[in-house]
């Protein structure tokens, strides 16, 4: 166990729901489940179909295989595994599933799902590259065609007041996640970043107000517990898709503290807290298209570099790891934009490219034991 | 070789001395008619945009789905793709340049797992062999290699203002009508930065170019449908050339003119100039670093290429120039439905598939022949629904990993290895046995 882990049933229980292919809560919810496979989803919708709202991972998908039939060696792991967890049956309690045009890996892995599954629903959200105001219209109508879709198919009607309290929920779960990342931000921190991790990807896949309950308790343990000590340096952790802890249990076991992330499955594809009120969609909207931009977001580089700096300042980082799953293309301009920002403001930066699935320990101890060595840790 | 008498970037004298050359070599042969123009109107395009830039014209730089239209009907304006130099490296100048500018890219933390076009454009930019733009026009067709070498050209030129098009991936009026909100929105960029007013009778002219291209490449695509093929294959991608870079432009409609009616007299005159043995659509891109490949593959294997992806132009093309209107929504419609790649990979499989299944039938191919350009992502995720759909309709189709920029990838020898035994071990044999789908 890397040092300070919280030793509590709680995150017994959170690391039970995010390593099973098939998750006990879900398989035994009464409403139906629909698995959606981006951050710029709001599952908040879904809530309030009366939907049981998963995000699609491909967690204990050992063998990619029948994905990799139809995709193929050359594309993400991630996408290979989510595509195989369908069409292998793991996710045959869903009723359905949304996809967006995240990138052309999750595009394909849609293509296959929805020509090769027998999954009753499929929804679908084209989601603008840029922030400019006038193409914010566009995500409010595609989302409102999404709940039109939602409510033709499963026969729901989605109304106003289901939409904020979904939104008041949704928001708990934030409030949560915020506060375990403060406590890992400490310093000395009360919880490490994997820990973390486990806890947002659990608030992906939980019903929240199970997800908040367990969180109070993991909050009040970590709150007791002896901060961690004997941590050669605090790192932040930024990149593309992860939702493995086991990874950065690699990285702190090396005496790095992950004291702060902007990954998807992280703190930053939680988005910001959204605003209930009398145009809820368009409140969704509007937290979730300028949620800190994923590197899909065209020409938003400036922003995720200065909430990166942000991050790196407030948290006392003396290191940056970048993670990208191999053959992502989206993030695959982000080692080029911040070495040309370290031109002018060096930052110690440890590079990773990884496979979904497998966490290559000794590759990464090595790395990350020289990444140390090299910032005098 | 110095262009327009003054020295440049070695890369650039390199890329007009060889233009020339060429020029040269094709003028003398007599089924050179169509390569020779092709070739005269890039050393014009060329010619003219040095011209711009030694007068101080303001150039607006963009990445490989933009047509650049609106950009002419500023007028004066300078127009680059920033894959421009090393597509041209490897096609008409020297292909190790090509390949530095890869290198250099990826030097400087440019993935290598992303399209060779555009490292070799990042290459190119961080070598400064672009003048400094005044704006930058960032589009995300046709793949997300467009997304990720935008992002490394606005923070190469982090001070300079780029304007983002959002293409959604249907195929509907709404997403059209949403691309020329874009365009109409586009215009006032482009005129605050340029300093230049655009004058809609210019954007009008420039669309009855455009419509006047249009209509020489669907004659162009009837003509090279007859069977046999009586123009070489090396000549079918260049409609996504032409798009990229000249599409408004009399040098592009010269071009598609050249194209049209070099095949038109040779079917008229009927004179074979290779034994055409099997007919294959090529389906992805074209092996650029050495477009002899395909001297080689009619001649030796008697394999022809009728219609490539990038050759292939969507019937739907025509501009209505009665109104401002109108012409956004044709140049929208155009550039996502119509641009070669950004038509097929930007949504579903169920386009790409269609299309490959349509151009068999109309080229009369035998089989097909998917050069998978590694970058290509969209099209080897959806590869297992290709397969099938070949498969089932009976289509022999060989599938390969290549760089259709990067030699390195796959050699010369190995890519000829795997065409040569595909024709001769499968498709001939069951061209022989009358097993081939019609």
């Amino acid at each position: 166990m890397v040092k300070g882990a919280v030793k509590s049933e709680v995150l017994d229980k959170l690391r039970a729901v995010i390593n099973s292919s098939r998750p006990q809560c879900a398989i035994e919810s009464k409403s139906p489940v629909v698995g959606y496979l981006c951050s710029y989803t709001p599952p908040e919708i879904l809530m309030a179909a009366g939907i049981y709202p998963i995000r699609l991972r491909g967690a204990g998908v050992e063998d990619s295989s029948s994905g990799d039939t139809y995709l193929s060696h050359l594309n993400c792991s991630f996408a290979r595994h989510v595509t195989a967890a369908v069409l292998d049956g793991l996710y045959d309690y869903l009723a359905g599933q949304i996809s967006v045009n995240t990138c052309d890996h999750i595009r394909r892995a849609n293509d296959a799902i929805v020509a090769k599954s027998d999954l009753g629903y499929h929804g679908y959200i084209s989601v603008p590259r840029s922030f400019r105001g006038s193409l914010f219209p566009w995500y409010v109508e595609e989302l409102n065609a999404l709940k039109s879709s939602l409510e033709a198919h499963f026969g729901v009607k989605i109304t106003e007041d289901a939409l904020n309290v979904a939104i008041e929920k949704t928001n708990q779960v934030r409030d949560r996640i915020e506060r375990l990342d403060a406590l890992r931000r400490r310093d000395p921190p009360k919880i490490n970043g994997a820990d973390v991790l486990t806890s947002s990807v659990a608030a992906r896949i939980m019903p929240p107000e199970k997800f908040v309950e367990l969180a109070d308790e993991l909050i009040a343990a970590s709150e007791e517990a002896e901060p961690i000590a004997d941590i050669r340096a605090r790192v932040i952790l930024i990149g593309g898709e992860l939702d493995d802890p086991r990874f950065v249990h690699t990285i702190e076991g090396q005496g790095a503290h992950v004291a702060g992330d902007m990954l998807c499955y992280g703190t930053r594809g939680l988005g910001r807290k959204v605003e209930p009120g009398a145009d809820p969609i368009k409140s969704l909207a509007r937290a979730y298209l300028y949620q800190i931009p994923c590197a899909r977001m065209m020409g938003e580089f400036p922003e995720r570099y200065q909430t990166m700096l942000d991050l790196y300042r407030g948290v006392k980082a003396r290191g940056i790891i970048f993670q990208r799953i191999k053959f992502c293309q989206i993030w695959s301009s982000e080692v080029h934009n911040l070495r040309h920002r370290f031109e002018s403001e060096p930052l110690p930066m440890l590079v990773l490219d990884r496979e979904y699935g497998l966490v290559h320990s000794g590759q990464i101890k090595t790395r990350v034991q020289a990444f140390l060595e090299s910032l005098g840790a | 070789m110095a262009v327009l008498d003054k020295r440049r970037a070695p890369e650039w004298e390199r890329i007009w001395e060889t233009i020339n050359a060429m020029i040269g070599v094709f003028q003398a042969d007599p089924q050179g008619k169509a390569v020779t123009i092709l070739l005269e109107n890039v050393r014009d395009y060329i010619a003219d945009l040095f011209a711009k830039i030694d007068s101080g014209a303001p150039v607006v730089w963009y990445n490989l789905g933009f047509n650049p239209e609106l950009i002419f009907a500023l007028g004066g304006v300078g127009n680059i793709s920033i894959a421009e130099c090393a597509a041209l490296s490897s096609i008409v100048g020297d292909q190790a340049d090509t390949e530095t500018y890869i290198d250099i890219a990826e030097a400087h933390g440019y993935s290598s797992e992303c399209c060779s076009a555009d490292k070799g454009g990042m290459g190119g930019v961080i070598k400064g062999l672009y003048p400094d733009p005044c704006c930058m026009v960032g589009i995300n067709t046709p793949c997300d290699s467009q997304v990720s070498v935008v992002s490394g050209m606005a923070e190469q030129r982090n001070k300079t203002p780029l304007f983002v098009i959002d293409v959604p991936p249907y195929d509907d009026e709404r997403t059209f009508k949403h691309v020329a909100g874009q365009l109409r929105e586009l215009i006032p960029f482009l005129e605050r930065h340029t300093g230049r007013k655009l004058d809609w009778d210019r954007l009008k002219s420039v669309c009855d170019c455009t419509n006047r291209t249009s209509e020489y490449l669907w004659q162009w695509m009837d003509w090279r449908s007859c069977a046999p093929t009586m123009q070489p294959s090396k000549l079918c991608a260049m409609t996504m050339v032409l798009m990229i870079a000249f599409t408004g432009s009399v040098w592009g409609k010269n071009i598609a003119r050249a194209l049209a009616e070099d095949i038109r007299d040779k079917v008229q005159s009927g004179v074979k100039y290779f034994d055409e043995k099997v007919r294959a659509i090529w389906y992805q891109d074209p092996v650029w670093w050495d477009i002899q490949l395909y001297d080689w593959m009619e001649s030796e294997l008697g394999l022809v290429i009728p219609m490539d992806i990038f050759g292939y132009y969507a019937a739907e093309g025509i501009i209505d120039t009665s109104s401002e209107e109108t012409i956004l929504y044709g140049l929208a419609r155009r550039m996502v439905n119509c641009h070669p790649m950004s038509r097929q990979f930007r949504g579903t499989m169920k386009r790409y598939i269609e299309d490959f299944m349509f151009l068999h039938e109309k080229f009369k191919a035998d089989c097909g022949i998917m050069a998978g350009h590694i970058a290509c992502k969209h099209s080897w995720g959806g590869i297992g629904l290709f397969k099938e759909a070949c498969k089932k309709a009976g289509i022999p189709l060989l599938v390969f990993e290549f760089d259709m920029f990067d030699s390195r990838i796959l050699p010369y020898k190995q890519l000829q290895f795997e065409i040569s035994r595909f024709v001769n071990d499968l498709v001939l044999p069951r061209k022989a046995r009358g097993e081939m789908a019609s």
